[in-house]
């Protein structure tokens, strides 16, 4: 059973690394329900595994291996929504970002949707500025297999985003 | 959409979710208090409901233990049989809960923050040997269920363990199958999202799962195999 302090450093860790969680939680799901459940299982991984955190790593380097443990285990749910995340953007974007602004962040979403669980997983460590060192060590494979697994993801990924820009006329 | 165009973009968006969150910050606080006091997930709620019903027919079986006990002496051939019975399925049923608390105990010993590959590695090991015994156990409520009641029904009608009715052993065997096919789908689903998730991650891996799964049809042949060949042995010795 946790103790006093440890419930509020959980609560500590969850508020500050929120937007961490967040990221991973979008990434993951297809839907706001799926979403929803995902932090919360995300929270629950957290508020069980942080009395073993011994700070041998950085908090966030810890944080993302809970949070894509998690993520990579739920295995993959009904395809409802395959834009959800394209249209979460174009429902909380507002005036200040141009539409050509819009249109590259949905497409970014919408490309990330077209990846597998294990290229999301690294995309998304790399676009948080992890070094390959790092990927490494969350994924647990060497930093040679990130460097060559993220330049056959990117090459996918731009693929992907260019033939969504092209489909909305924004290329 | 260039390399570096990638990351300004998904800056851009990071900061449009960080905005929405910071919007629902108290709704946020909220969930997480909601969180902390989410204990079950789905799986374990299976899991504790297959306990809850194995501790009742456990439960039953002792009661009708102690009745054939009270009621007659052991040494009576027809009491003797019900006590045997009850006993054997007490015994049976304490082995799978007790079988079943230790997977689940190292289920649950699976740290939480394993590099991914290692933990999709240990969670595959797990489902592969703890969870497929528990798949097994789990099977065999349904056929002790049916068993203990028809032990009271027997016990209540003839005051002893009938054996000379195959309509209820073809019942017992009926549902283990039932509740064990039941099950196999979802458990091939789930070891085959993993070994899949494995397979991207690592090649070396996905060399080593692709070899398990020849080795594994392989052994399902043999045993197919060594079944039939016992089968016509059994058929030509009875016959």
């Amino acid at each position: 059973m946790m103790t006093f302090d440890h419930n509020k450093y959980f609560e500590e860790v969850i508020r500050e690394h929120r937007i961490l969680i967040l990221k991973v939680c979008i990434m993951f799901s297809y839907d706001e329900a799926g979403q929803k459940d995902l932090y919360q299982d995300i929270c629950i991984n957290i508020w069980k595994g942080l009395p073993s955190f011994k700070g041998r790593s950085q908090l966030s380097t810890w944080l993302y291996r809970v949070a894509l443990n998690t993520a990579l285990s739920q295995g993959k749910k009904h395809h409802r929504n395959p834009l959800y995340q394209a249209e979460m953007v174009e429902n909380i974007a507002d005036d200040h970002i141009s539409e050509d602004q819009e249109d590259k962040i949905k497409a970014l979403y919408a490309g990330i949707d077209q990846l597998k669980a294990s290229e999301k997983a690294i995309i998304l460590l790399y676009l948080e500025e992890k070094s390959y060192e790092e990927i490494a060590d969350i994924i647990g494979i060497s930093a040679g297999n990130v460097s060559v697994k993220l330049v056959r993801i990117k090459r996918k990924l731009e693929h992907e985003i260019s033939s969504y820009l092209v489909k909305w006329g924004r290329k | 959409m260039k390399e570096q165009n990638l990351k300004e973009v998904w800056k851009e968006a990071s900061g449009l979710f960080a905005e929405k969150v910071e919007i629902n910050k108290e709704k946020l606080s909220m969930h997480q208090k909601e969180t902390s006091e989410k204990i079950f997930n789905d799986l374990r709620k299976g899991f504790i409901f297959d306990l809850i019903l194995k501790s009742v027919i456990t439960i039953a079986a002792i009661i009708l233990l102690i009745i054939s006990l009270v009621d007659g002496s052991i040494l009576d051939q027809s009491s003797s049989s019900i006590f045997v019975m009850s006993f054997i399925s007490m015994f049976l049923l304490s082995a799978m809960i007790v079988s079943a608390i230790l997977s689940g105990k190292k289920f649950n010993e699976i740290p939480k923050d394993l590099p991914v590959l290692e933990s999709l590695s240990r969670k595959l090991t797990f489902l592969k040997t703890d969870y497929r015994k528990f798949i097994f156990g789990s099977a065999l409520t349904a056929p002790m269920f049916v068993f203990t009641a028809n032990s009271y029904y027997f016990y209540h009608k003839y005051g002893e363990m009938r054996f000379d009715d195959p309509v209820i052993l073809i019942f017992i065997f009926i549902s283990f199958i039932i509740a064990y096919f039941a099950q196999i789908p979802a458990y091939n689903l789930q070891k085959k999202e993993l070994e899949e998730a494995i397979a991207d991650f690592d090649e070396d891996k996905a060399k080593e799962i692709e070899k398990a799964k020849i080795k594994q049809k392989r052994n399902y042949v043999i045993w197919m195999i060594i079944g039939i060949v016992l089968l016509i042995t059994l058929f030509i010795l009875f016959s």
